[in-house]
């Protein structure tokens, strides 16, 4: 029972390190029709921030956080508007292109300036948890977890009932009457950009709380936000929470009664399955 | 250009490279024959992404399974390679047509997802499944000579660059084309567009299958993550963007252009070599976002963007 227990709650858990990640990625598609392929590489890139600052200044990951953000939030926006603004109304083969591009330089970047050894961020609490019922919970995937629910909240807020907001979700829904309404939208887009890359760095800090890293791991990272977004459904604000629960909870039971080498057939038989039989994810909409 | 102009640019560039072998620098052939896979590999994923206008994120599933089937059925039901070498060539172009008929109704970068989610399921099965190798692979017989996979490499990718010509100056062509431009229109006028647009990605899957037969004897060596390396389908997009999608030289060019590049680009700096490849990649995107040989307008993957610059 209490393996079971354990089992449940380690996928339950890992979801909450899924969704941060699958939130900055969900919103960039939803809004822009963007695919970011270089989204696992910016999380990478916020993990060895936040391990350069806990190592070289002794300032914890968790007090840099919001540096981090703010850093991604403007280093986002700008890219966004100085960049991929020039091509995200040509077909979206070049959007994918483009953030192709961006994931090879900065993989290959982060290996000149960091090597490609595994590293992890070494705090007091990386490695503590809590017991409860016999049940492990290690605090840092639990704060994950608290956070994913956070976020969500605040971005469904955000987008719900703010002027910038509803500039961004008129912007997702039909952008040529949205810039008709006044609404700029090469602004909007940067700003959507930055607080995706911003998000995507708070998911980057925590998967390098809790995950060895390197810089070739931005690719799983990826196709793991790809998985829980095509779960949850593109651009619903819970979308990625719910994408996120179930893939680690299914990838935590799958592991165990098929055996761990198994976990990519099941995530990725099942990403084919959903495609085909509801491409609009568990909490989409009707298709557009 | 006129059409004579063509066939003569067309058997000059097969000439030169019928008689690169003479050279007999071994570094060079090792290169060419890398040059003629890609190639081949891009006019391969040009079918589907650049004709039809179907952006596919994993055709690297076709390659992966061409190899592992060719010697899985060499080595454990110890059949001639060639044997092996056709029924793998059959079996990924099966395995694209059943497929292709539930991942072809999907569009954009739902239909991308898809066939990237394919091949990584393709790669976790095959890693599961000791008949085909399971994660270890294979180990097949050392075969002399360097020269006669670069013949066979330059083989495939003339048949792909030839039957991609043939394709566009046919009626199937004409269909592609339709389906590409409004595939709404194509069906409503009577064109039976699964069947067009499935033909399409087997017929990917085979020339795929082929350069992954080849791959593996020329390697002697293969595991499940070098031949279903998510990167390979990348080049393959990359190069036929380069060149110009839907056109018959494009993907070749740019195949050639890549592979120059990433050589230079070596020899310039091997640790940084890359990360310029990368930026190269942003720069043909932000430049030249048609491809060099891009007359018409590439391949338009949802329907629901125009080409308008943002405006604000």
């Amino acid at each position: 029972m209490h393996l079971w227990g354990q089992i449940i709650v380690n996928g339950i858990l890992q979801g909450g390190v899924l969704g941060i990640s699958a939130l900055a990625f969900s919103l960039q598609w939803g809004v822009m029709d963007l695919i970011n392929l270089a989204h696992g590489s910016f999380q990478i890139l916020a993990a060895y921030l936040a391990l350069t600052l806990l190592n070289s200044l002794g300032i914890d990951p968790f007090l840099s956080l919001p540096l981090i953000f703010l850093l991604f939030f403007a280093a986002g926006y700008l890219l966004q508007l100085w960049i991929i603004n020039r091509v995200i109304s040509a077909n979206l083969f070049m959007t994918l292109l483009l953030t192709f591009g961006m994931d090879f330089v900065l993989a290959n970047l982060m290996i000149l300036l960091f090597s490609a050894d595994y590293k992890s961020i070494n705090t007091g609490y990386a490695n503590a948890s809590l017991h409860l019922a016999g049940i492990e919970l290690p605090v840092v995937r639990l704060l994950a977890l608290l956070f994913l629910i956070v976020l969500s909240v605040l971005l469904w807020l955000f987008l719900e009932y703010s002027r910038t907001g509803r500039a961004i979700r008129a912007t997702a829904m039909e952008r040529e009457s949205a810039r008709l309404m006044g609404i700029k939208i090469p602004a909007v887009y940067a700003l959507t950009f930055g607080l995706g890359s911003g998000l995507a760095a708070v998911g980057g800090v925590f998967f390098g709380l809790s995950n060895t890293f390197s810089p070739a791991a931005g690719g799983p990272l990826t196709v793991g936000a790809f998985v829980v977004t095509i779960l949850g459904g593109v651009g619903t604000s819970w979308g990625p929470l719910a994408g996120g629960l179930i893939l680690g909870l299914l990838e935590a039971v799958g592991s165990v009664v098929f055996g761990p080498t198994y976990v990519n057939v099941i995530t990725f038989g099942l990403l084919l399955l959903v495609l085909i039989i509801r491409p609009t994810g568990v909490l989409g909409r009707a298709a557009r | 250009m006129s059409k004579r102009v063509n066939y003569a640019l067309f058997a000059v560039v097969v000439l030169a490279a019928l008689l690169l072998p003479l050279t007999s620098n071994d570094y060079l052939i090792q290169v060419a024959t890398g040059i003629a896979m890609y190639a081949a590999l891009a006019s391969s994923w040009n079918l589907i992404g650049g004709l039809t206008g179907y952006p596919s994120f994993g055709n690297v599933a076709f390659f992966g399974l061409g190899a592992v089937l060719a010697a899985a059925l060499s080595v454990n039901l110890h059949w001639p390679y060639i044997d092996a070498a056709l029924a793998a060539v059959l079996g990924s172009g099966l395995f694209g047509l059943v497929l292709g008929l539930p991942l072809l109704r999907l569009r954009g970068h739902y239909f991308s997802i898809a066939t990237l989610a394919l091949a990584e399921a393709t790669m976790a099965v095959v890693t599961n499944v000791n008949f085909l190798g399971g994660g270890q692979g294979f180990s097949l017989p050392l075969l002399g000579s360097g020269k006669i996979f670069y013949y066979l490499m330059l083989g495939i990718a003339v048949l792909a660059a030839a039957g991609t010509y043939l394709i566009i100056n046919s009626h199937f062509g004409n269909i592609l084309l339709a389906i590409k431009s409004d595939e709404l229109a194509a069906q409503s006028v009577g064109v039976n567009t699964v069947l067009a647009k499935s033909t399409a990605f087997a017929l990917s899957a085979v020339l795929g299958a082929m350069v992954g037969v080849v791959y593996a004897l020329w390697q002697s060596y293969i595991d499940p993550p070098t031949v279903f390396d998510p990167g390979i389908t990348v080049f393959m997009l990359v190069m036929t963007l380069m060149g110009g999608a839907g056109t018959v030289a494009g993907p070749v060019l740019g195949a050639v252009i890549i592979g120059v590049l990433t050589q230079l680009a070596m020899s310039f700096s091997k640790n940084a070599s890359s990360l310029l490849l990368g930026l190269g990649i942003m720069a043909v995107v932000l430049f030249l976002p048609r491809g060099i040989l891009g007359v018409h307008r590439p391949a338009k993957g949802g329907e629901r963007r125009g080409a308008r610059p943002l405006r604000g």
